[in-house]
Formats: structure tokens, C-alpha cells, sequence
């Protein structure tokens, strides 16, 4: 008897652990795709919208101030980095590219302010996925 | 869209001051205290430096 209710005790033990796994991944996966909504689906909506509207529109201006987008043939470490910083906005790499923007034109005047906007709002996704980490763990409210 | 140095910085300083401030601090007053001392160090910042690079030959 006592055998049965400990294994039954495992697995709910168990269960709970797939869930709060799952749940970890799933608020961090939706973090990283669109700004702000790791906090959203853990309830601290206003904190994903502002983070949202943050991000989102930093990474506008990048746009409209025609920032590179780099590409990982390149061969340079740096320009590698900035792929994989510009890759961490989520979605709206991947949205810019299919309304056709193909990574700016280097002789804007702005073009290099636009970079660093983009790589910036990438980078400042990454840390709300931390945030968003932090959250579900329980280290953080 | 064109924009010269100082808006570009306070456009940037601003967003990232606001995302610092809303991961950084739990309360709503703290958080608004942390930004706006964030974006008043950036732009303090940018300021002075551009100032003593503006005296380098």
C-alpha cells in the first residue's frame, strides 16, 4: 500500500516537473519569437506590452533607418555576431525578410545607426527571454 | 528615414532605457526611477564624451 501511494506520489512528482518544464520552454520560446509575450503568457501583461512596443519599434527605426542585416557566409566573427544578435528579435527578422527587406542599403546615412538598432532591439529580446526564465523558475516575480 | 546623431541617440537611449527599467526593478516607481536615471546616464554620457572627443586633434 505504502509502495503504490510513493509511486503514485512519483509520478504526480513527475508530471508536475514535465509541466513546469514544458511551461519554462514555452514562455521562453514565446519570448524569443515575439517580444513580450513570454511575460504575457505569464500573466505580467503589462510589463510584455511595454516590452513589446519597446523592442517592436526599435526594431522599426533599424528598419527605416535601413540597417544591415548580415549573413553567416561572410567569414567575419562580427558580422556572424550581428546575425545572430538581429536573429534574436524573433518574428520580426523573419517578417522583415518576407515583406521583401533584404538587409538596407550600406550608403543611407543612417544605415549605421539602423545596425545598431537592430542588433540593440535582438539583444534587448534576448535579455526579456532571461526575464521571462527567471519568472518561470520562480527566482523572480 | 535620416536622423542625425542626436535624435538617433535619444530614440535609442530611450527605448533601451525603458526595457532596462521594466526587466530590472519590480515596482512600478522603481522601475521609472531606473529608466529615467538610464537614460539620463546615456545621454549624460554621449554628451561628455562627445564634448572631450570634440578637443582631440
Amino acid at each position: 500500500m505504502n509502495k503504490k501511494a510513493a509511486q503514485a506520489g512519483e509520478l504526480e512528482t513527475g508530471d508536475m516537473a514535465r509541466a513546469t518544464t514544458e511551461r519554462l520552454l514555452g514562455a521562453c520560446v514565446a519570448a524569443w519569437l515575439v517580444p513580450g509575450l513570454g511575460h504575457f503568457v505569464l500573466g505580467k501583461k503589462w510589463r510584455g506590452l511595454i516590452l513589446f512596443l519597446a523592442i517592436v519599434a526599435m526594431f522599426l527605426f533599424g528598419l527605416a533607418m535601413q540597417g544591415e542585416f548580415f549573413t553567416l557566409g561572410s567569414g567575419s566573427y562580427l558580422e556572424t555576431l550581428g546575425y545572430v544578435g538581429i536573429w534574436g528579435a524573433g518574428l520580426p527578422r523573419w517578417f522583415a525578410s518576407f515583406f521583401s527587406y533584404s538587409g538596407g542599403d550600406p550608403f543611407f546615412p543612417s544605415a549605421d545607426y539602423g545596425t545598431a538598432f537592430l542588433i540593440s532591439a535582438g539583444m534587448l529580446n534576448v535579455l526579456t527571454v532571461f526575464d521571462v526564465f527567471d519568472i518561470a523558475k520562480g527566482r523572480k516575480h | 528615414m535620416a536622423v542625425t546623431h542626436f535624435p538617433a541617440l535619444v530614440i535609442y537611449s530611450f527605448l533601451t532605457s525603458v526595457v532596462f527599467g521594466v526587466l530590472s526593478k519590480d515596482t512600478p516607481r522603481d522601475r521609472l526611477i531606473y529608466a529615467a536615471k538610464v537614460f539620463a546616464a546615456f545621454l549624460g554620457t554621449a554628451i561628455v564624451l562627445g564634448w572631450l572627443m570634440y578637443f582631440v586633434p
